[in-house]
């Protein structure tokens, strides 16, 4: 009897509808339908080559297909192993940011750091020295200095040097780039440093007004020429918010046009970080799916931070500069192997996304660009869906492919899980998810609307609800009603039967 | 190695008692100076024993040696670490929060944090305040009454935080602790060198304030619901609770004023929370 053996290194992953399959030496993940995904979930349930062809009702020669395409191969044992997903506490300190200062000369309305000319005072040269060579022993070979704005130190230069003596491989430095001149890019270019510089527009005044600095979009470009005349490695970020969103286009032309590799120009959306909380700059279309990396590198526990740490102007050690809040220790010299060897980090770095919440449940979960700090600073649950992500696993759909007006479907009578455990306290509310371990605290309204998801009200009710209850333009509360529905929806607090039926 | 014990001393928590002995007067004294404000009589539940020779030291739990070192500085961190796990567990019926505690007036004040939260500084500052110690490390709070234990451990400073308060650096039991190839170096303060007194009564909660490092010297409260998650996150026996836990912290924050210290700077917080408690 023959079996379904797929070819080596490849692995099956089961969402709640699809499946996709991995190839780890090609390094590649298809999405499987059709036939074949029949074929393959018989075949991982244990039925053989001859049982799948008779059940599905193939015509000779489909299974042939198959194995001439690559994808299995028939043998006497089937070969259907869980995804390799690799064991906790194996990650190592790989890359490291360094907030050397949180002070800045511009005051970017969207500053995931909070930086401004007001900032802190700066920790002294021999602290992060220190870092330095104690996370090198740790084996970081890749560090990234940022603020703040790093150039309006002093001591960067020594810094910079000492951590190519010590060996470190990459050395970055993220820069406005406002303050570069011939003398910096000189020895930026001596010590191989790469650099990464942000810029918002094409338009002077749209830079200028995100920056809250006026001519900084002129002495960036400034920047940006003298690093391509002395051929430093430059990566670009844009950063997209409501007052550039129309703007992306002609910047990226813009940037190419100066001479910058299109292949280093990297597009982000603003993060709910720091001054970046503000919700009035989130761009129109927001949240908007992160597509998987349809290709795979090193397969780790999750995509994103296992293996970083960033250390902030304070001395704070958070896994990821997106992550504030997050903080695993204070490096106070000396201290950082029992930070980064320490239980909080090893438990941040070994979040797989079998433990997230509606991530669990789909394919594409070890092959996600998954963000847990956006998830964590937007939800306030380390364990919910990274909110940039609209893809459905429930129903396999991608609804920003499908148009933007499916990426509003909520359900017309959202239901609550009755597992969930809800209590009050002064009309606001906490709810604790006992599958989950997790907690989300809720607004008045929200808390209101909380208990209207019963199934019962539909999203017409529930806004007529609260116009009864508060003075409110009735296309305000109808927004907020269907934000805080998406959003219990995106934590997995409601219900998946009434979006199932309607799906089909 | 183990040689004869010479002395004894008891130390206790709730109904929970616990004996150190050792052949070493230096090392019971030493030892006196952490959890001296803690001593009790009575049955005890567990015995720790501490042998200290010619360049070589051992720390025992019963009869099995937990620990061997060479350098007698590690001895106070490493059976202080045994001797509080012991004691968090008998308490881990009640709310154990990672958090320091402080008091004023009968009022206690909880101050939940994560390690490395700053806890130990600000707490430091407020006993300086005039605050009564409870705790620098771990607020019990009782589900039933909803007040707070006091565990007065002595205070322990990191290198970073001492340098906060230079003038305590004198009056601190000073020790060095291999953490894996990286010296350590912690300093031991008894409160009532900080001028504190210590409280020896459960005193009911009326403020719960989270520090944050970053700021600029302010004080400002938060909704409750925001406060419960706050706290869930500093609890430490959640799995073990469960939804007991999540109705204990509703009802504490119910009768509690929840608000956020912004400020890196712990004498600041202390004058923010002393002109709060007064006001």
């Amino acid at each position: 009897m023959k079996r379904v053996r797929l070819r080596e290194g490849c692995y099956l992953v089961k969402g709640a509808k699809n499946f996709a399959l991995y190839d780890l030496k090609k390094g590649k993940v298809y999405q499987v339908g059709g036939r074949a995904e029949e074929v393959l979930r018989l075949a991982s349930e244990g039925s053989s080559a001859e049982e799948i062809a008779s059940k599905l009702g193939l015509r000779e020669g489909f299974m042939r297909a198959l194995c001439e395409g690559g994808l299995i191969t028939l043998s006497s044992e089937g070969n259907f192993e869980p995804f390799p997903v690799p064991e906790a506490g194996q990650e190592n300190l790989e890359f490291m940011w360094l907030e050397l200062t949180s002070r800045c000369n511009l005051r970017c309305v969207h500053c995931y750091a909070g930086a401004g000319p007001d900032g802190a005072d700066d920790l002294p040269t021999e602290y992060w020295k220190g870092a330095l060579k104690e996370a090198f022993c740790l084996g970081c070979r890749q560090v990234q200095f940022t603020g703040g704005e790093a150039t309006l130190r002093d001591d960067l230069e020594d810094l910079v040097g000492f951590a190519r003596d010590l060996g470190y491989e990459f050395v970055e430095i993220f820069t406005n780039a406002t303050l570069l001149d011939e003398e910096k890019v000189e020895w930026m270019a001596g010590f191989g440093v790469n650099l990464a510089i942000s810029l918002y527009s094409y338009r002077p005044d749209v830079h200028d007004g995100i920056t809250g600095s006026k001519g900084s979009f002129h002495r960036t470009v400034e920047g940006i020429k003298l690093a391509l005349k002395k051929g430093l490695p430059l990566r670009m970020a844009i950063i997209v918010m409501k007052w550039n969103q129309e703007d992306l286009e002609g910047t990226l032309k813009f940037l190419e046009e100066l001479g910058v590799d299109p292949r280093g120009i990297g597009v982000d959306v603003v993060r709910p970080t720091g001054r970046g909380r503000d919700s009035e700059l989130v761009p129109d279309g927001y949240p908007r799916s992160t597509c998987p990396d349809f290709r795979l590198g090193k397969v780790s526990r999750n995509r994103c931070w296992p293996g970083k740490i960033a250390i902030t102007g304070q001395g704070d050690v958070v896994p990821c500069i997106f992550a504030r809040d997050l903080v695993v220790g204070r490096y106070e010299g000396g201290n950082l192997a029992e930070i980064v060897h320490g239980e909080e980090l090893g438990r941040l770095w070994g979040i797989t996304l079998d433990q997230v919440e509606v991530c669990r449940d789909c394919e594409y979960r070890y092959a996600c660009w998954d963000c847990r700090a956006i998830a964590y600073t937007t939800t306030g649950n380390l364990y919910a869906k990274d909110p940039r992500c609209t893809y459905d696993p429930y129903s396999g759909r991608w609804p920003d492919a499908e148009g933007r007006e499916q990426m509003g479907r909520i359900p017309e009578s959202p239901l609550g899980r009755d597992d969930l455990i809800f209590r009050e306290i002064d009309g606001e509310a906490v709810i604790f998810d006992p599958e989950t371990g997790s907690m989300h605290s809720l607004t008045r309204t929200a808390a209101l609307i909380w208990k209207l998801c019963d199934g019962e009200h539909r999203i017409d009710d529930i806004v007529e609800e609260i116009l009864r209850r508060f003075e409110a333009r009735p296309e305000e509360v109808r927004e907020d009603v269907e934000g805080t529905v998406r959003k219990f929806q995106a934590l997995g607090l409601l219900k998946a039967e009434p979006r199932d039926e309607r799906s089909g | 190695m183990k040689g004869p014990v010479e002395y004894e001393r008891i130390y206790g928590v709730s109904n929970f008692r616990l004996a150190v002995r050792s052949n070493s007067r230096r090392f019971s004294e030493d030892f006196g100076r952490v959890f001296g404000h803690m001593e009790a009589e009575g049955d005890v539940h567990v015995v720790y024993s501490v042998v200290v020779g010619r360049g070589r030291h051992a720390l025992y739990g019963g009869d099995e040696v937990l620990y061997e070192t060479g350098e007698y500085g590690e001895l106070v961190p490493a059976l202080e670490r045994l001797v509080e796990g012991e004691m968090v567990e008998a308490l881990w019926d009640r709310l154990v929060f990672h958090a320091g505690a402080v008091a004023k007036d009968g009022i206690a004040v909880v101050l939940p944090a994560e390690s490395g939260g700053g806890k130990t500084s600000l707490v430091a500052a407020l006993l300086e305040q005039g605050f009564e110690y409870l705790s620098d490390e771990f607020a019990f709070i009782d589900p039933e009454s909803l007040r707070v234990l006091p565990f007065p451990k002595g205070l322990c400073f990191k290198e970073g935080g001492i340098e906060l308060f230079p003038h305590l650096k004198p009056k601190g039991l000073y020790v060095e602790w291999d953490m894996g190839g990286e010296m350590g170096r912690l300093w031991y303060l008894d409160p009532s060198d900080l001028g504190s007194g210590v409280s020896g009564e459960a005193k009911k909660v009326r403020y719960i304030i989270f520090p944050e490092r970053e700021g600029k010297g302010e004080i400002v409260g938060i909704s409750k619901a925001k406060a419960v998650l706050k706290l869930a996150r500093n609890l430490l026996n959640f799995d073990f609770l469960g939804r007991d836990a999540l109705d204990a912290m509703v009802e504490l924050v119910r009768g509690t004023e929840c608000l956020c210290l912004r400020t890196g700077r712990p004498q600041e917080g202390a004058s923010l929370i002393g002109s709060l408690v007064e006001g």
